[in-house]
């Protein structure tokens, strides 16, 4: 690798690094499952990489990082999954601004999920961990624990709403502070 | 949040990929109208990615004002079970280094405790094991209020270079691993971060990689094409970040753990201080005492 390459490749780390986990909050809005949005931001990584050395400004790397991810993921909900049913062009375009506009928002309240996730009871903490491992199946889950998938995804959900709940007040609350 | 329990059913059901067409147009059609569904919908799936990276480390561990949530990347070998890491604050640190019936064998790290104030620092990826390779840095002695944890220097990680910020100050190393006939073996990778800008909000990060190559065969092109499109060829992986507290300009010691295969040739340890875009650090961040060991349990006779 020469200098210059490396120069490109250090470069193109950094902006990845920086707004890694807004992609893949933005990938995640459009592509139903998390698994395959798992696998579609490994394809959207590896696209930007191929592709990086045709930006022209670095300025413009974010809005060109969110149009990779969205050509990517709809690239793969139209070769594998024509079965769900996706969102039209204006709210994929709406939700990519937002997801740029917002892209701080998002990073403080991950910092703030921390705090909440500690407020959690050990049966959700449990949950949550049982039901995140990498390619665990809600339905193989809840047959393990005696539930049914539908009280899981359920309860999953339950526990997403009050951690969107508590980061918001743990937001608020620094600002006061 | 003001979202009606309709709305967020909507969203459930969409993003678990079981919406109707009549529930996705919904959704859709709100999406569209509503900055603030907009803005809820993102935060939702923002969150769930942020629980997908988060799994829980030694239970039975205190710490009392921080997570002892992680957050690691999951390869293809991670996906089988053989990956965990860990956050360790001081305190967790001390309890983790002292499990019973543990033994620890350190893996030989060059200049561990950067003790040579000559020590030659590459830039980028290492080309070859036994060098540490990165950023711009320095080894230096006490200065800023920051005082080596260990010997009479530390590594200073810079915020700037060429005039320019340093988003992501970061230091590798390659370790060649010795062949073992066990089918895993455990590893502990740790070192110590420091702030003289803490306020700034500068968040540390350890990772590891145990891959199957030849330490020679390894480079730039191999960690670029590994370090995020995540094939199978590194074979364990694991990652552990801490955001160090405000104010503190204590050393925060940072580990983790990882099951890697006895087949692995060599061990990519990384390094780095990710700086907030929007309160870039005026002073320099440091590292110090980087241990790698092998970790053995002794069984109970």
């Amino acid at each position: 690798m020469t200098d210059s390459e490396q120069q490109r490749h250090d470069l193109f780390l950094r902006l990845y690094v920086e707004h890694e986990e807004s992609l893949r909050g933005f990938v995640r809005s459009l592509v139903p499952t998390l698994e395959d949005s798992r696998e579609v931001m490994q394809d959207v990584a590896a696209v930007m990489w191929r592709k990086f050395e045709d930006i022209t400004s670095m300025d413009d790397f974010r809005r060109w990082a969110f149009g990779v991810a969205r050509f990517v993921s709809m690239e793969f909900l139209r070769t594998r999954r024509r079965d769900r049913h996706v969102f039209g062009d204006e709210a994929l375009r709406l939700l990519a601004v937002a997801s740029e506009e917002l892209e701080d928002a998002f990073e403080a309240e991950r910092r703030a999920l921390n705090d909440c996730l500690r407020k959690l009871t050990d049966d959700q903490r449990t949950l949550v961990e049982e039901a995140y491992k990498p390619g665990v199946r809600i339905d193989e889950l809840a047959a393990r624990v005696g539930r049914s998938a539908m009280a899981l995804y359920k309860s999953l959900h339950r526990i997403r709403i009050a951690l969107m709940n508590c980061t918001q007040q743990v937001l608020a609350q620094e600002e006061l502070t | 949040m003001n979202r009606t329990e309709h709305e967020l059913e909507l969203m459930r059901r969409y993003l678990e990929g079981v919406a109707s067409l009549e529930e996705t147009q919904e959704l859709e059609s709100l999406i569209v109208k509503d900055a603030s569904v907009r803005q809820d919908f993102l935060r939702y799936t923002h969150l769930d990615c942020a629980l997908a990276g988060v799994r829980r480390s030694q239970s039975s561990v205190a710490a009392p004002r921080r997570s002892i949530w992680l957050s690691w990347r999951p390869l293809a070998a991670a996906a089988a079970g053989i990956v965990f890491g860990m956050l360790c604050t001081s305190v967790v640190f001390g309890f983790v280094g002292q499990h019973y019936g543990e033994k620890k064998t350190p893996l030989a790290v060059v200049q561990p405790s950067f003790e040579d104030a000559q020590m030659p620092l590459a830039k980028g990826f290492p080309p070859a094991p036994s060098l540490w390779t990165g950023d711009v840095a320095k080894v230096v002695p006490a200065e800023n209020g920051v005082t080596p944890k260990e010997g009479q220097h530390m590594l200073r990680l810079e915020t700037t270079a060429y005039g320019k910020p340093v988003l992501f100050p970061r230091l590798y190393q390659i370790i060649a691993l010795s062949p073992s006939g066990s089918e895993r073996r455990e590893i502990e990778v740790s070192a110590s971060f420091a702030s003289a800008d803490p306020d700034s909000s500068p968040h540390y990060t350890v990772r590891a990689y145990a891959v199957n190559e030849a330490p020679e065969r390894l480079g730039p092109d191999w960690f670029a094409r590994h370090w995020f499109v995540q094939q199978d060829e590194a074979i364990a992986s694991a990652e552990t970040g801490f955001e160090n507290p405000p104010s503190s300009t204590n050393w925060q010691s940072i580990g983790l753990r990882m099951q890697v295969p006895g087949k692995a040739r060599c061990l990519v340890v990384f390094f780095g201080v990710k700086n907030q875009p929007k309160s870039q650090a005026k002073k320099p961040h440091y590292l110090d005492a980087v241990q790698v060991s092998f970790v053995e349990s002794s069984s109970i006779p």
